[in-house]
């Protein structure tokens, strides 16, 4: 992936503090418009609620480091002053700067299993307005791009997820409508 | 009676001085001596305007510890935005458990759409910016009483077989309890005599009329684009899913294009962010003063907030600190 030119989120700096100090044990949570890169393995990162956004889980399975990342839009064009300091906001702006951290904290673009989640869709007739369908589309782009393919994914529909990965076997869930299915597993 | 009403019957009343003192800034000449006298008689409505009047955000020099110049001071959309943080915030934490939101997520989700419609009214004519921010913050008041009709398993149900899946969610309310969450909250603002404009866009927030109906209001129409929004960021999504319909009229005269929504959910994002941030801070300095001790805002960004699908599990809290 390209280096990133934007600052990291406030998040992604405590997240690579904690790792950098060895403390890596325990849950961080994203919110949206955020990302996380942790070392593990004794480590669990989680986001809640993926309506239109879409959570995307990296995970070195050699050194445990793995980070999640939850974009809410597709591109920092409509809005770059925004981009500058909210990076994780947008796939194409967030997606590097996640694959950069975990980089970062030693992990290996060659071993990164990557999956993704969410890009659900409210119920529109005409279609117009697929925030989702959006999102998905500029993932792929990017990814395309960089040469990065999914392992697993769970995306569209009209239903809201929760999306965990788990440091220490690489295990990816999502969570909708109370019931937990496995995403990816080694 | 029907259930729902029975129901409603049974909920408490709006807390402390909620529904007066937003009937008195709601109403379209608001009468300052009402709005004193509800403030003056509210032990905690008073310590909020105080407060506010003499924070920096105020930007009037100088301190004041009278009422009727602290009111003057700050305003009427200001006021507003007091009068529901200090009366609604307890009331909307718990709400959505049938939904399987977590606590604060409702909350959370309330202020987005609330603040994406006083975005998006300010570009419209005959729109009131602060009563679209109300009208949006209240719209999910009726899942205050689906909580009391429905357990989270059987939410999470409805709806989850073959072509069920892609029903409108209001349709499964409609059909398990007799009335969708739109008209519940609709006749619990009534019964907490909020003002009809309130309680109309309430009712019409998923399904707005269209220009060609006698019935349409363009405030309703702001309102029913800034809960899409909400979706879309997922805040406060939980067993619905997204599974509400976008009217094809709103599409075409309020969100018009891909650019604007992005732009305005973007904007919305971050004064939302903005805002939790500054909540926070201001629990954490009063926890500070009381106990002798601060506590950090950890790694999180506030986002956290609002977005939850699983009420068992731990999560962020509204600041979106880190849980361990």
């Amino acid at each position: 992936m390209p280096d990133a030119t934007t600052r990291p989120t406030t998040s992604t700096l405590a997240a690579a503090t904690r790792a950098a100090g060895g403390v890596a044990a325990g849950r961080t949570v994203v919110g949206v418009a955020d990302l996380a890169v942790v070392a593990g393995p004794d480590h669990e990162i989680v986001t809640y609620a993926l309506g239109s956004c879409i959570g995307v889980t990296v995970w070195d399975p050699q050194t445990h480091v793995g980070g999640l990342l939850h974009f809410m839009l597709p591109t920092s064009k409509t809005n770059p002053d925004k981009a500058s300091t909210t990076p994780a906001m947008f796939a194409d702006t967030g997606l590097p700067l996640l694959f950069k951290r975990s980089y970062e904290l030693g992990a290996s673009k060659s071993r990164l299993v990557v999956c993704a989640a969410g890009g659900a869709e409210v119920l529109a007739g005409n279609g117009h307005f697929r925030i989702g369908h959006r999102n998905r589309t500029v993932l792929r782009k990017v990814f395309f791009k960089a040469g990065v393919l999914l392992k697993a994914e769970d995306c569209g529909g009209n239903d809201s997820r929760t999306l965990t990965l788990n440091l220490a076997d690489g295990t990816v869930t999502v969570k909708s409508r109370g019931t937990e299915t496995t995403l990816w597993a080694a | 009676m029907s259930d729902v009403e029975l129901v409603i019957e049974r909920l408490p009343s709006l807390p402390g001085s909620g529904g007066a003192i937003l009937g008195a800034l709601l109403a379209p000449e608001p009468d300052l001596r009402s709005v004193e006298r509800i403030v003056r008689h509210d032990e905690g409505l008073t310590t909020a305007v105080l407060r506010r009047a003499n924070s920096a955000a105020c930007g009037v020099p100088g301190r004041t510890f009278n009422v009727s110049e602290a009111v003057t001071r700050l305003g009427r959309r200001p006021l507003i935005r007091i009068a529901l943080e200090q009366q609604l915030t307890e009331t909307l934490a718990g709400v959505g458990r049938a939904y399987g939101l977590r606590r604060q997520d409702a909350w959370a989700g309330a202020l987005f759409g609330a603040l994406a419609a006083e975005l998006l009214a300010a570009g419209e004519d005959g729109v009131d910016p602060g009563l679209a921010f109300t009208c949006a913050l209240l719209r999910d008041i009726g899942k205050l009483a689906v909580d009391a009709m429905l357990l989270p398993d059987e939410a999470a149900g409805l709806g989850s077989g073959g072509d069920e899946r892609t029903r409108s969610f209001l349709e499964l309310e409609r059909d398990r309890l007799g009335a969708d969450h739109a008209e519940i909250g609709a006749m619990l603002a009534r019964r907490w005599e909020l003002p009809e404009e309130v309680a109309a866009a309430i009712a019409a927030h998923h399904a707005p009329a269209p220009p060609d109906d006698e019935r349409h209001d363009p405030l309703h129409d702001v309102v029913h684009a800034a809960d899409a929004m909400g979706l879309w960021a997922g805040m406060a999504t939980g067993h619905d899913g997204l599974r509400y319909p976008l009217a094809e009229h709103v599409q075409e005269r309020i969100l018009r294009s891909n650019r604007r929504v992005e732009s305005v959910m973007a904007e919305t994002w971050e004064r939302f962010r903005e805002l939790t941030h500054q909540t926070a801070a201001e629990a954490d300095a009063e926890a500070g003063s009381d106990a002798g001790t601060g506590t950090g805002t950890g790694g999180g960004t506030g986002a956290g907030a609002g977005t939850g699908t699983d009420a068992a599990t731990g999560g962020s809290d509204v600041r979106g600190r880190n849980v361990a």
